[in-house]
C-alpha cells in the first residue's frame, strides 16, 4: 500500500514532465501538489496551514508565467478567487490519497482544499472527482466504475452531454471515439476537461503509461496538469512498476517524492484508523 | 485643484479596493445547485464502496436490500411531502432512525460514516430547532443526501446506473 502512495506521487512528477513544454522538469503541478501532501501528514491545522504554505510558495515563484493568473492572486493574498485552472485538479489529488480509507472525508477535504483557491463551484466539483480518482486508484476499485461515476460529478456540460461521454467511456476506444471525446473536453472549463480527459485516458489506454499521458494530454485543455492527473492515478493504482524507468531516473528529487510519500501513507493510516 | 483631483482619486482608489477585497472574502458560500449535486454523488459513491467494504457480502446485500426499501417507504415520502411532515419528521430522518434494526447495523455505519457530507452544510442543531419554514437550499442538501443514500444502495444491490459494475466487484471480492 505504501508503494502505492509513492507510486501515485511519482506518477505525478513523471507525468507532469512528459509534457513536452515542461523541458523535463515537473510543473506547478506537483510542486503544489507536494506541498498539500507534506502538509496533510504533518501534525496542526490543515486548513489554517494551507494558505500560509501557497502564500510561500507564491512568493518564490513570482516570475512564474505559466500558473493561471487568479489561482496566483489566490495564493497571494489567501483568498479564492475565480479560477478554473486545470492544475487544481492535480492539487486535489493527495486528498484523495491521504483519506482512502474514508471516502466522505476525501470528499471534503478535495472540496475545502480547493475552496481556499477558487469560488467556482463546478472547479470544486471536478476536483472532488479528481481527489476520488486518486483515491479509486489507491483502493483498486474497477475502472468501469471510475468512468460511470465519477463523470457525475463533473457539472459544466449539459445532461446529454454527460450522457454521450458516459456512453464513449464505456465503448472501446478507437481514433473517432478519441477525436469525439477531444470535442467534447474542449467545450469545458480547464478543470473539467482534465478531470475527464485523464479519466478517458485512464479507462482505456491504462496498460500503458506513456499512451495513457500522451492520450490525456492531446484531449486535455490544461495538458500537463492532465499528464500529472492520469501520472498520479496510474502510478498510485499500479504502483512504480508502471511508470517508465528513462521517466523515473530523469525525475528531480526522486528521493524527497519518494519521502513524502512514505510520510503521506503514514499519517493516512493514522488518521484514518480501520 | 489638480491636489483635490488627485486626492479623490485616491479616495476611489481605495474604496474600490475595499469593495475588490470584500468581494474575495474567504468564508466561500458554496452555491446550492451546484452542492447539493455534489452531496448526492459523493453520497452515492460513499455508500456503494463503503457497502462493498462490508465483510459479509451475502448479509450486506440482504441488508442493503432492507435499507433500500425503508428509505423509500419511510423517508424520501416524508423529505419530498408537505412542509410541516418534513419538519416534524426532520429529527427522525437525521437520527437515521428507519434503519434501527440490528440487521440494519451495518448499513446504518456506513451512512453515519458519510453523514458529514450533509451536516457540514446544515444549522447547528437543526434537527431539535425546526419550528418554522426550513431554507430551501437546507432541505436541497437533505434530500440530495437521501437521494444520494438510494443511489448508492442500488448501484450496490446491482440495479442502479452503475449496477453491473458493483456486481462484478461483489463478485470478483467473494471469491
Amino acid at each position: 500500500m505504501k508503494e502505492k502512495f509513492q507510486g501515485g506521487l511519482l506518477g505525478l512528477a513523471a507525468g507532469d514532465m512528459f509534457y513536452p513544454k515542461n523541458n523535463g522538469k515537473y510543473s506547478e503541478e506537483t510542486q503544489i501538489a507536494l506541498e498539500i501532501a507534506t502538509l496533510l501528514h504533518q501534525d496542526g491545522n490543515y486548513e489554517e496551514n494551507l494558505p500560509k504554505v501557497l502564500k510561500v510558495w507564491a512568493e518564490s515563484h513570482k516570475d512564474n508565467k505559466d500558473i493561471d493568473l487568479m489561482t496566483f492572486f489566490a495564493f497571494e493574498n489567501g483568498h479564492p478567487m475565480d479560477s478554473t485552472s486545470g492544475s487544481l485538479a492535480a492539487f486535489a489529488v493527495p486528498a484523495g490519497f491521504y483519506h482512502f480509507r474514508n471516502i466522505p472525508k476525501a470528499i471534503d477535504c478535495a472540496r475545502t482544499t480547493i475552496a481556499q483557491i477558487t469560488v467556482d463551484s463546478s472547479c470544486q466539483c471536478s476536483c472532488v472527482a479528481a481527489a476520488l480518482m486518486g483515491l479509486y486508484a489507491v483502493m483498486d476499485v474497477p475502472f468501469g466504475v471510475w468512468a460511470s461515476e465519477l463523470m457525475s460529478f463533473v457539472r459544466g456540460i449539459d445532461n446529454d452531454l454527460v450522457d454521450s461521454i458516459k456512453t464513449t467511456m464505456d465503448m472501446s476506444a478507437s481514433s473517432e471515439d478519441i477525436e469525439s471525446f477531444g470535442k467534447f473536453s474542449k467545450q469545458l472549463n480547464p478543470c473539467e476537461s482534465v478531470v475527464c480527459s485523464s479519466l478517458f485516458a485512464c479507462v482505456h489506454f491504462h496498460k500503458n503509461f506513456g499512451i495513457a499521458i500522451e492520450v490525456a494530454s492531446e484531449l486535455s485543455k490544461d495538458p500537463d496538469a492532465a499528464t500529472a492527473l492520469t501520472g498520479a492515478c496510474l502510478g498510485a493504482k499500479f504502483g512504480m512498476k508502471a511508470i517508465p524507468e528513462d521517466l523515473i531516473v530523469r525525475l528531480e528529487n526522486k528521493e524527497d517524492i519518494l519521502n513524502i510519500g512514505e510520510k503521506l501513507f503514514y499519517g493516512s493510516m493514522k488518521a484514518n484508523p480501520v | 485643484m489638480q491636489k483635490y483631483c488627485l486626492g479623490a482619486a485616491g479616495l476611489l482608489g481605495v474604496l474600490l479596493l475595499t469593495v475588490f477585497l470584500s468581494s474575495c472574502d474567504n468564508s466561500t458560500k458554496p452555491d446550492p445547485n451546484q452542492l447539493a449535486p455534489l452531496i448526492k454523488s459523493g453520497t452515492s459513491v460513499a455508500v456503494s464502496l463503503g457497502m462493498v467494504a462490508v465483510p459479509n457480502s451475502e448479509e450486506a446485500l440482504k441488508a442493503a436490500k432492507e435499507a433500500l426499501s425503508a428509505l423509500d417507504q419511510n423517508v424520501l415520502p416524508i423529505l419530498k411531502g408537505d412542509e410541516q411532515g418534513f419538519i416534524n419528521g426532520l429529527r427522525k430522518i437525521l437520527t437515521l432512525e428507519a434503519l434501527n434494526n440490528p440487521e440494519l447495523d451495518k448499513v446504518k455505519l456506513v451512512l453515519e460514516t458519510a453523514m458529514p457530507l450533509l451536516k457540514k452544510y446544515l444549522p447547528a442543531n437543526l434537527a431539535d430547532n425546526a419550528v418554522g419554514k426550513i431554507k430551501p437550499e437546507v432541505k436541497l442538501y437533505i434530500v440530495a443526501f437521501f437521494e444520494g443514500a438510494r443511489e448508492g444502495l442500488q448501484n450496490y444491490i446491482g440495479d442502479g446506473l452503475r449496477g453491473s459494475y458493483y456486481q462484478d466487484l461483489r463478485g470478483k471480492l467473494a471469491k
